[in-house]
């Protein structure tokens, strides 16, 4: 994965944080998800105790009404009708719960010698009426009558199961019904009635039907519910009509098992549903309370939300700081890049602003002095070159004037075509040791001289220099060649301190005659050169290089010329002109390089043998200066 | 091509310079160093021993020729022993060096020094 700096850092430091924060968070919320189960669980397994107990008491209370009224039959056998009706008016005055309260006869102990069942009930209210239930036919002995049947069957007293009563006011109810003894044999029940609605109404407050109360009967049918319509309903038809078999099944183990909660889908609601119930004892009832699954944990469910906002707090404080503290340090890394790029780009003026002293704050310090110290080097470099340029053009100009000291490369006898001369000179550097130089005096003689001077450059340029004017200033007052040369060397010698020397041959030359003189000063010897390709080398003794052995002696030679020889002059130059495996040219090349142009002008003979020369070095460098000097006699032609 | 020099200083009042491989204009400014060195000592004698000195040009030239003018103005000598034939036909174009200067052996050398030495002996008694 490819991150920037701020991309790491967000995620080497804040994810781990958000990581170990949401861990802590979910565990937290994990507890509290646990914690809320059992406190739940406990304070509603509780509520729902207390209530059916509350309950229980309640019927325990209506039922007394009647177990007391059953006692008294059996103690007073003989009460009078009209006090048996006024017993049961104040039976049903004596609770606001009780709706009504009957005593029924059996038929053989009955006062009337019949079915007779008077009963007291409540009209409205404020109003309690008395009748015979048994009066227009009615025969409360049938099998459907639970309230007479169970009692009096099983010989106890017992509560019926819900029930419409038709009779006396179409309103469903329950009845506790307590057997009474005449002489050891059961005489009939007393009853009490509870109207359902009113029980519901008594029982439950608001709070019970918000939150969905129900009381279940042995007979697995509704009893009553928080909703009104499902009273006397059976639970098969609620699970039929909700498309659920396993409400029934779970009715039937509250019956069986309560106290206790279990955990379904709800019975009218997608949501689960939490149902807590415990028995009502009496009556054989269960008590039901369904809670919904969110109800539960809402609490919690806020609490999440709270843990949630508390996480994306942390996150948006936590990437602030981040954001806040890799702007720190990306910001100026930032400034380094651009920076370098303008420095990469030529532009060296930046200066990095640099508080503190971090390192970045450091780099910013040492980049600005590195642009610093490119600037110093780029102006010492501009300088350096201004400086070499001058240098160069300066030495473009001596070495102008240096070659005007000398006279031109080509000459003829214009006048009689008795001699020509040829010449090349190339320094190795701008300018150099070597001359050459030629004239004719006015006693008919064409003196001609070749110099080197000791190493290369412009030391040698200078001393050259001194030499050539030397020369000039004493080649009009020429006795011969030998003579010239101790002269000048006695003067090259005074104040010679480097000890500068020259290299040094000259040639007169005789034109009416071809007579040669020759003199030299440590120089390579002359090679002549006849128009049919002798060669000869002219060795002459040799005096030693000027400027070293003061009133040295240079004893000089003599020789004849015939008519078309040629004399070729040069200098080291030439001779050690090295290729590039340092091979030198060498005397023998020279030879050969000239027997070549042996019948040439001087012109072409000097041009042929440097073509030569440049062909042998092949563009290796050149070490020395180059001179060559070309002097052919014609002969004495007039 | 560099030039390589050794000084050899064991046998005062003699100095020995060592010289091999390619003495010219760029490596000539070392030796004129290295001499004015030698010369300060104020030695009787400096021998240069060529034996290992493949090439001479005319700056290598100048270089000894100096040396050899500050000696003869002190009364002292340059000697040059085992001069190889490339560089001795140098020295013979220029024929600038004294031939009493030029030694063919070291033996021929060593002779020659105990010889000056003992004349400075019995000059000085």
């Amino acid at each position: 994965m490819r991150l920037n700096l701020r991309g790491k850092i967000f995620a080497y430091v804040a994810l781990p944080v958000v990581l170990i924060l949401g861990g802590a968070q979910a565990f937290r919320v994990k507890q509290l998800y646990d914690d809320a189960t059992v406190t739940t669980i406990e304070r509603e397994q509780a509520r729902i105790q207390r209530e059916a107990r509350a309950l229980n008491d309640r019927l325990r209370e209506v039922a007394r009404i009647a177990s007391d009224t059953a006692t008294f039959l059996e103690l007073n056998p003989a009460l009078a009708q009209d006090r048996l009706l006024e017993l049961l008016r104040r039976n049903v005055a004596a609770d606001r719960l009780v709706y009504g309260s009957a005593v029924a006869f059996a038929p053989a102990a009955s006062p009337t010698g019949g079915l007779f069942a008077p009963y007291a009930y409540r009209r409205s209210a404020e109003q309690i009426e008395t009748m015979d239930i048994a009066r227009d036919g009615y025969d409360y002995t049938a099998a459907q009558w639970q309230w007479w049947q169970r009692p009096f069957e099983r010989g106890y007293a017992v509560w019926t199961d819900a029930y419409l009563d038709d009779g006396a006011g179409n309103v469903w109810m329950v009845t506790f019904s307590a057997p009474f003894k005449r002489d050891g044999i059961p005489a009939g029940v007393a009853t009490v009635d509870v109207a359902l609605p009113t029980l519901r109404a008594r029982v439950f407050d608001a709070e019970a039907a918000r939150r969905k109360m129900f009381v279940l009967g042995a007979d697995e049918r509704m009893v009553f519910t928080h909703d009104r319509s499902d009273i006397g309903v059976p639970l098969a038809t609620i699970a039929q009509r909700a498309g659920r078999p396993d409400i029934l099944a779970s009715g039937r183990r509250m019956l069986r098992d309560a106290p206790g909660h279990t955990v379904a889908r709800g019975w009218d609601s997608a949501d689960r549903q939490w149902i807590f119930y415990a028995p009502v004892v009496s009556s054989g009832w269960v008590l039901g309370l369904r809670v919904d699954e969110s109800e539960v944990f809402g609490a919690v469910r806020r609490r999440v939300l709270d843990a949630a906002f508390e996480l994306a707090v942390a996150l948006v404080v936590i990437g602030v700081a981040v954001l806040f503290v890799t702007r720190r340090i990306t910001a100026p890394l930032a400034r380094l890049d651009a920076a370098a790029h303008r420095v990469a780009q030529g532009d060296l003026a930046v200066t990095l602003r640099a508080e503190g002293s971090d390192e970045i704050a450091r780099l910013s310090r040492s980049f600005t002095a590195m642009a610093r110290a490119l600037i110093e080097r780029e102006q010492a470099l501009v300088a350096e070159a201004a400086a070499r340029e001058k240098i160069e053009t300066e030495l473009a100009l001596a070495k102008e004037l240096q070659r005007s000291m000398l006279p031109p490369g080509e000459a003829h006898d214009a006048a009689f075509g008795r001699y020509d001369v040829a010449a090349v000179l190339e320094p190795a550097r701008a300018v150099g040791g070597d001359f050459f130089d030629y004239v004719v005096t006015q006693d008919g003689r064409l003196v001609f001289v070749i110099g080197d001077v000791s190493d290369k450059g412009v030391p040698a340029a200078l001393f050259m220099v001194r030499a050539h004017t030397l020369l000039r200033s004493l080649a009009g007052r020429l006795v011969s060649p030998a003579d010239l040369l101790a002269r000048m060397n006695d003067a090259l010698c005074a104040d010679n301190e480097r000890c500068m020397f020259v290299t040094f041959a000259c040639g007169a030359l005789e034109l009416s005659s071809g007579r040669l003189e020759l003199a030299n000063a440590g120089h390579e010897p002359a090679l002549r050169v006849s128009r049919d390709g002798r060669l000869a080398w002219l060795e002459v003794d040799n005096g030693p290089a000027l400027g070293l052995v003061e009133g040295a002696p240079y004893p000089g030679a003599q020789a004849r010329l015939e008519p078309g020889d040629a004399l070729v002059l040069y200098t080291d130059g030439v001779s050690e002109a090295f290729d590039a495996h340092k091979n030198a040219f060498g005397r023998e090349r020279l030879e050969g390089a000239v027997r070549a142009h042996a019948q040439a002008s001087a012109l072409e003979l000097c041009a042929g043998v440097v073509a030569e020369l440049r062909r042998f070095v092949a563009g290796a460098e050149q070490s020395d200066d180059i001179t060559l000097l070309v002097v052919r006699w014609h002969g004495a032609r007039a | 091509m560099s030039l390589t020099i050794e000084l050899d200083a064991s046998k005062p009042p003699f100095q020995r310079l060592r010289l091999g491989g390619h003495l010219d204009t760029a490596t000539a400014p070392a030796l004129e160093k290295k001499v004015d060195e030698v010369l300060a000592t104020k030695p009787l004698a400096v021998v240069f021993d060529l034996a290992g000195l493949e090439y001479i040009s005319s700056a290598g030239l100048r270089a000894v020729f100096r040396a050899q003018k500050v000696m003869h103005a002190a009364n002292g000598e340059v000697l040059i022993v085992n001069m190889q034939p490339a560089v001795q036909k140098v020295f013979d174009i220029v024929k600038a060096l004294p031939l009493k200067s030029v030694f063919r052996s070291i033996e021929e050398l060593d002779e020659y020094l105990d010889a000056m030495q003992r004349k400075v002996r019995e000059e000085n008694r």
